[in-house]
């Protein structure tokens, strides 16, 4: 390992200033140097520093473009494969070149220009490596027409005027509002050029209008003069006096602030990639992203300086306004990238050391081949695969919420078959617990709730449709369409008896089914998301019939073209029903699918099931799914929190949301299926227990994140470990008792039996879609010291401590029938030593052992899935 | 149409001047709760028990029909604790007295299968009812053994009825069977609440294979099954239906199973009895009445008061002869366009209009219906329709989703209809029958959707209606659509009738009723003591005549006198809700209130068993009295204090 360098130190300085950027963890100093002298490095190698990795290749990215038109440009970025495994973007440490600088030529750094039609390659040299990358040219004539949107549009995303922290904010600022990144050119342009204030609850402008442009006198408009702060702004100047975004504003005004121009027909951004969508950099390491337009004629724009660049977590990475991401601790994050109507994601890993010999890690299915690749391009090991004792616990709780019998997890930890954990995913599978659990999960996620009967016949659905394992897009269509007196119709009853508010259902139904939340997009197009109050309003019409009728509790859904009655007057001269008018524009809002497409009047006669055909089919339904099921297994969601699926929240694994979500559909929306490929991955099966390499990774499932047991799941574990099960009582007017012996997960509506534990471990209400948060309060710590759940039962006559009492067990088989029964584990020696002496010193053998066991239930290790 | 009261009354008036207006004596009076077992088979006798309070002095048993017969065999004190639901809302601990009544019940060979109503008789007076259920199938107790746990459950071979008890709360009952492969059974649950105050909730019925499980070898497994659950006899009292699970599974493999029986919300106690009825299952669309459960009452539906306004009612073709019978006719002759009906003006059709009908109301006081029309698919198009002539009625089936049925008949200019409908397999809510009524231009006129504010005035709520009437302003053709409520749920046990007839203006339900509006079916007296009751009579379909009351076959020493009265309970004039009613003429009709004094004289002898009283109902139109009409049958018992303390005497 040696330098080329003879005088580094100075050229490192020089270096520093040149550059001023883009620096690979300080070792790039040696690649800067060599880029500076333009020396061919000998075929000997290039080196970082004297201990750093080598630099063994490079290549540029794109490697071949075709430019369309006028003026047409790319970015490419150069870069080095090291050998130490990284990659890393060295483009301003490079030497480029244009081979024929007639038909293109060099902008910024790494960007391409078209000059005339033809054939020529953009040269990389560094260290002796030598890239190419081929650019052709065509239609160098045709101009790209003016677009109000994308030009003028595109400088407003960019200076963030139009963020939803200012003129794209709800009710915009200072009067004046711009749709949130630029998503509704046509009315910008009406604030923009008719003037106006803008209200929320009316299309109506505020006060009279007066243009903030000025034809006349271009310089005086108010859309210049307010961002380049000549007069007061409060915020600030966006738009210095003689930057480019102003002068191109001024040109827009000066020849007329036309929508579109020189005739043509808009634009069309067809869509806006940036590269790379995902990278891994040390600390303090640098790369450059490269962003793409790409338009609907062919032509492709670099727009890497003219967008809008937010990192979403500045502990790990900072960008700047060209787009250059500088690690800053270990972790991973998202950066956003916003221009006119469009947005992008790229995906930063920043690591503390790279990782020469990346271990061989088996893969059982394309789970692990779409987790393991990432921690292999993150430099991070997954941990070792768990334990029998581990893994069988996790997955009875995953798949019945029930834990194994201690004599079941004997004779797994025992076995020697290879494929005892196939055959014990089957066995669970179809096991009756696996319904109970399930059961009670969806009757959270479908919210079961309200009159007994009521409770009885939607519970009923809900148990039925997972016993024959009904097709869970067919179970959801049941849902959104339901009508009569069957179970699933109850959803629309169970607020108050009556149909629910159009804004809730359509707000809560797309949030479960979609896993996208629109709720804001009711009063307002939504701050943070692509969301318009049209969409979210074309999608309520769908809904507007839902009634009633009302024979005490016999209550049957129906859909009646008049819609539900809403007004309360006297007599039919005063009857009004539900309409679905958009709160803005006053407008009826016919029936609206999300790509704006209006339900034709012949399919209108059963409005819901032409929405519920039109959401399980749509892509979002089987993402959403599966990232919720995901998230159920895993304790967070590819997209996290499960149900929150937008711009600004990106998937860690987009490619894997994608293969699960087609092998989801492809195998007929089978939850089954689904659970069957999830729990049977590698990934799944890795031990909860972190190495030194992966121990701060949350994100990347490089080893098993423990989670706590839902309040019901561990009300009923602790019950069966102490073997002396719950009682519940009813509240309300039925008063009646669960049949003893009945666990918690199995009450039809919990919430509806007094009982302080699962209060206090806070079981959902259901009267709002149902997050388990999984956070731990005093009143829990509590609970543990002094109630009757972790005392009372301890002791119990005819409960596990008495019963083994009773059968003369030794303190040895007590402690581990403890561990089995609880922990799904024999105790080590260490423990079973500590413990045995333990009881040996207290006066009272019963009293020791209640102690020992009320310590296991109240341990980290019981209360979680681990 | 304007209210009047009091309504017309034929018996004397009576002042309330001896100021004797005791209050009745409820607490003294007997009450059951329940009976164990709750049936027999024909040809058997049994003991059955029965349990409630103020039972010491029970000395005979009453039947409302011929075939069973019973002695009291012995009377058992408890003291029970109970939970008192306080002011608060909480729930405290009690203590009350119960009595259990130990009968020996003979059931006739003849005896009919279904509900009979059973009351105690007591130097007290006369209980409620009970009703004891007659099944053809042999019957067994629940085993004395506990049977609430699958390995404890009680092997029993079918055809078989089994009565049981859930005695506690949350208790769940287990039966065995042996099945053979291909075997088809249907399972039912039968229980007393519909007549019983204290018993409340449904009942549950869940059948397992023991299959085991990877967690527990001697975990159950739950069976799927074709659900006919549906509403049983009775209501709740919250006066929704009373449902009662009925489950059919075809058995592909022999073995061992189990039913368990419980409630849905896990209730239980010493009134929680029931019956399982396991029998093999009839093949699928054999023409069961899938409505039907054994325990509908043993001598058809014969309500109580009359009823012409549930979707369960007989609508056969002596139907409009029934309701004519409520009627009076004006005119022999139908001179001056008065066609016989007892309204003076909005139902009569015009002399151009005049309808077959109406000529042979001239003709004939009773009227035969013509068969039913059956619809004939297609008829969901007005050019499918199928072709009226009114009277008539129709009879179909709502056999896929979305079916509509359409059926068109002339209606003349001012002629008013009725449209009633019954659906005599599948009730509401699980089908639930939506008629339409709309002219050639498809504008709606009529249906039988009845809305009103409800709720704290916060809300509409809507109903479905079995009967509607319109009056239809020009001559012409018009289409009657009925379709299910729902555009998905249909099958062929969808089945209705509809009645399309012109309305006749008649007495319609009259009876005694309680301030909370149920109808009083029996009365127990005390000699000098009397006894003030509220008579709620309705008008139908423009009836504005008079309506006569009487008491009749009253005991010696007992009279009926009418009565003044300071207030009027505004609840039992209330039909639906005031607020907001659509068109509420078009489905409730007039009513009035009227009270009658029942008054035992000091000498009045007491009656060892209940004596029928019949309330009996006269129209009156234009000073014409038409024929009395049996309208509410009560029972009434005449105690002698003295009976009462020495009993209380003898007791203490």
């Amino acid at each position: 390992m040696h330098s080329n360098s003879p005088n580094r130190e100075n050229l490192v300085s020089t270096g520093l200033n040149l550059a001023g950027r883009h620096w690979v963890k300080g070792a790039v100093l040696t690649v800067l140097i060599l880029s500076l002298g333009h020396r061919e490095a000998g075929s000997e190698g290039v080196r970082l520093n004297s201990s750093g990795p080598e630099l063994v290749s490079i290549r540029l990215e794109p490697e071949a473009v075709e430019l369309q038109g006028a003026g047409a440009t790319r970015r490419f970025l150069v870069l080095g494969e090291f050998s130490d495994g990284l990659q890393r973007e060295v483009t301003a440490a490079s030497r480029l070149r244009i081979a024929d600088p007639s038909t293109a030529r060099l902008g910024a750094l790494g960007q391409v220009v078209s000059v005339s039609s033809g054939r020529t390659e953009l040269i990389a040299e560094l260290g002796g490596r030598k890239a190419r990358a081929g650019i052709s040219t065509v239609d160098t004539e045709r101009r790209r027409p003016f677009s109000f949107n994308w030009d003028i549009g595109g400088i407003l995303t960019k200076r963030g005027c139009n963020s939803s922290s200012c003129h794209g904010g709800v009710k915009g600022r200072g009067g004046f509002r711009l749709s949130s990144d630029a998503t509704d050119a046509a009315e910008d342009y009406q604030w923009i050029v008719r003037g106006g204030g803008y209200q929320v609850l009316t299309a109506e402008p505020l006060g009279p209008r007066h243009s903030r442009i000025d034809l006349d006198r271009p310089e005086e408009s108010l859309l210049l003069q307010k961002p380049s702060f000549r007069v007061a702004h409060g915020g600030g100047e966006r738009l210095g006096v003689g930057t480019a975004d102003y002068e191109a504003v001024l040109n827009w005004v000066s020849r007329g602030a036309g929508f579109e121009g020189n005739g043509e027909e808009g634009l069309g951004v067809e869509r806006v990639e940036v590269f790379p969508s995902e990278a891994v950099i040390e600390e303090k390491g640098k790369h450059q992203l490269a962003v793409t337009a790409y338009f609907s004629d062919g032509r492709q724009e670099d727009i890497t300086g003219q967008v809008r660049y937010e990192s979403l977590n500045e502990e790990v990475v900072r960008i700047g306004e060209e787009g250059l991401v500088e690690g800053v601790g270990k972790g991973e994050a998202a950066v956003m990238i916003r221009t006119a109507g469009r947005a992008a994601e790229a995906r930063i890993g920043v690591i503390g050391e790279a990782i020469r010999e990346y271990p061989e890690v088996p893969r059982q299915n394309f789970i692990d081949e779409g987790v393991f690749e990432k921690l292999r391009r993150f430099h991070l090991i997954p941990s070792e695969l768990s334990g029998d004792g581990e893994f069988i616990r996790r997955v009875c709780l995953d798949l019945t919420g029930t834990l194994p019998p201690p004599e079941r997890v004997r004779e797994f930890l025992g076995s020697r078959e290879e494929d005892k954990r196939e055959k014990l995913i089957e066995a669970l599978l179809e096991s009756p617990e696996y319904v109970d659990y399930w059961t009670f999960r969806f009757a959270d996620l479908f919210r079961v709730r309200g009159h007994y009967r009521w409770v009885h016949v939607y519970w009923e659905w809900v148990r039925r449709s997972l016993a024959e394992n009904k097709s869970y897009d067919q179970m959801v269509r049941e849902s959104i369409a339901a009508q009569g007196y069957d179970g699933p119709s109850r959803i629309y009853l169970i607020d108050n008896n009556k149909p629910p508010a159009l804004e809730r259902v359509v707000a809560e139904q797309f949030r479960v089914f979609m896993g996208r939340r629109m709720d804001c997009a009711q009063c307002h197009n939504h701050p943070y998301d692509r969301w318009t109050q049209d969409q979210f309003w074309g999608l309520a019409a769908f809904y507007r019939r839902v009634t009633n009728t009302d024979w005490a509790f016999d209550n049957v859904v129906f859909d009646d073209p008049d819609g539900h009655e809403v007004n309360f007057g006297e007599g039919k001269s005063t009857l009004s029903f539900r309409e679905n008018r958009h709160p803005r524009t006053k407008q009826l809002v016919p029936p609206t699918f999300l790509d704006g497409r209006v339900l034709p009047g012949r399919d209108r006669r059963d409005l819901r099931r032409e929405l519920a055909a039109w959401m399980t089919t749509h892509p979002y339904f089987a993402q959403a799914t599966v990232n919720r099921m995901w998230g159920h297994f895993f304790g967070r969601g590819i997209v996290d929190p499960v149900d929150d699926f937008r711009l600004g929240n990106p998937p860690t694994h987009p490619n894997l949301l994608d293969r699960l979500a087609r092998d989801f559909q492809e195998h007929g929306y089978d939850l089954k299926h689904l659970m069957r490929r999830i729990v049977s991955s590698r990934t799944y099966q890795l031990a909860s227990r972190p190495n030194a390499n992966n121990r701060g990774d949350r994100l990347n499932y490089s080893h098993a994140y423990p989670r706590p047991l839902e309040a019901e799941v561990l009300l009923d574990a602790i019950s069966t470990v102490t073997g002396v099960p719950e009682l519940y009582k009813a509240e309300g007017m039925l008063s009646g008792t669960a049949p003893p012996g009945t666990r918690a997960i199995n009450l039809k509506y919990p919430a509806s039996y007094a009982n302080r534990f699962l209060e206090v471990f806070e079981r959902p209400k259901r009267d709002v879609v149902v997050a388990r948060d999984g956070k731990v309060n005093l009143m829990q710590a509590l609970h543990m010291t002094v109630s009757p759940t972790y005392n009372e039962k301890l002791g119990k006559e005819g409960g596990r401590i008495d019963r083994l009492l009773r059968r003369g067990a030794s303190n040895r088989e007590i402690i581990e029938e403890f561990y089995l029964a609880a922990l799904s584990r024999f105790p080590n020696e260490e423990e079973q030593a500590g413990l045995e002496r333990l009881i040996q010193n207290q006066s009272s053998r019963r009293e020791a052992l209640e102690d020992l066991l009320w310590a296991v239930i109240c341990s980290r290790e019981f209360a979680s899935n681990h | 149409m304007r209210l009047r009261l009091p309504t017309f009354l034929v018996v004397t008036l009576f002042l309330a001047a001896s100021g004797n207006w005791v209050s009745a004596k409820e607490k003294a009076d007997p009450q059951v709760n329940s009976l164990f077992p709750l049936g027999g088979q024909p040809g058997t006798s049994f003991e059955v028990r029965i349990r409630g309070e103020n039972l010491g002095s029970v000395y005979g048993v009453w039947f409302d029909s011929d075939g069973l017969a019973a002695e009291v065999r012995k009377i058992e004190k408890t003291v029970e604790e109970v939970d008192v639901v306080q002011q608060a809302g909480t729930t405290a601990k009690d203590t009350k007295e119960f009595h259990h009544v130990v009968l020996k019940l003979h059931v006739d060979d003849e005896a009919a299968v279904g509900a009979h109503t059973l009351r105690l008789v007591s130097r007290h007076g006369l209980s409620n009812p009970l009703s004891l259920l007659v099944n053809p199938e042999p019957q067994i107790h629940e085993s004395e053994q506990s049977i609430n746990s699958p390995s404890s459950a009680q092997p029993i071979e079918f055809p078989v009825v089994v009565n049981g008890r859930l005695g506690r709360p949350g208790e769940l009952d287990y039966y065995a069977f042996e099945v053979a492969e291909g075997e088809r059974l249907r399972f039912e649950v039968l229980t007393s609440t519909f007549t019983a105050a204290t018993v409340a909730g449904d009942p549950q019925l869940i059948l397992y294979e023991p299959t085991g499980s990877w967690f527990d070898p001697q975990r159950i497994k739950r069976l799927e099954v074709r659900d006919e659950t549906g509403p049983g006899p009775g209501t709740h009292r919250w006066a929704t239906s009373h449902f009662l699970p009925r489950l059919i599974r075809r058995f592909d493999r022999k073995g061992r199973y189990l039913a368990e029986v419980g409630t849905l919300e896990g209730q239980g106690g010493p009134d929680y009895s029931y019956q399982l009825r396991v029998v093999p299952a009839p093949a699928r669309n054999s023409g069961v009445n899938r409505r039907r459960f054994p325990g509908e009452p043993a001598h058809g539906s014969s309500p109580v008061v009359w009823q012409e306004r549930d979707f369960s009612r007989r609508i056969d073709r002596d139907h409009l002869s029934r309701l004519w019978s409520r009627a009076i006719r004006v005119s022999e002759s139908g001179q001056g366009g008065k066609t016989a009906v007892g309204a003076k003006d909005a139902a009569r059709p015009q002399e151009s209009n005049r309808t077959p009908l109406a000529e042979s109301i001239n003709r004939s006081n009773t009227l035969r219906l013509p068969s039913p029309t059956r619809e004939e698919e297609p008829n969901d198009w007005a050019s499918r329709a199928t072709e009226l002539s009114i009277p008539m009625t129709v009879e179909g089936a709502i056999q896929h989703p979305g079916d509509v049925d359409i059926f068109r008949f002339k209606a003349g200019s001012g002629q008013a209809l009725a449209f009633e409908i019954e659906t005599p397999e599948t009730l509401p809510p699980f089908f639930s029958p939506h008629l339409v009524i709309v002219d050639g231009t498809g504008t709606e006129l009529v249906s039988n959707i009845y809305r009103e504010v409800a709720g704290v005035g916060d809300d509409w709520i809507k109903s479905i209606k079995a009967k509607t009437v319109y009056t239809f302003e020009q001559a012409g053709e018009y289409f009657l659509q009925i379709r299910d409520l729902t555009t998905r749920r249909a099958a062929p046990h969808f089945r209705y009738r509809v009645l399309v007839r012109p309305q006749v203006p008649h007495v319609g339900e009259v009876a005694v009723k309680t301030g909370r509006g149920e109808v009083v079916d029996h009365i127990n007296l005390r000699s000098g003591e009397t006894r003030k009751l509220t008579v709620v009579t309705e008008s139908e379909e423009g009836f504005d005549g008079e309506i006569a009351l009487t008491l009749e076959n009253l005991p010696t020493g007992v009279q009926a006198l009418a009565a003044a009265t300071t207030t009027v309970n505004p609840r039992l004039l209330q039909t639906g809700n005031g607020r907001g009613a659509m068109h509420k003429e078009r489905f409730f009709p007039p009513r009035q209130l009227a009270t009658i004094v029942l008054l035992a004289g000091r000498d009045a002898p007491a009656t060892p068993m209940p004596q029928r009283i019949q309330l009996t109902a006269r129209p009156i139109v234009d000073g014409k009295i038409g024929k009395a009409l049996a309208v509410q049958e009560i029972l009434l018992m005449i105690c002698r204090p003295e009976m009462e303390q020495a009993t209380e005497a003898a007791r203490n």
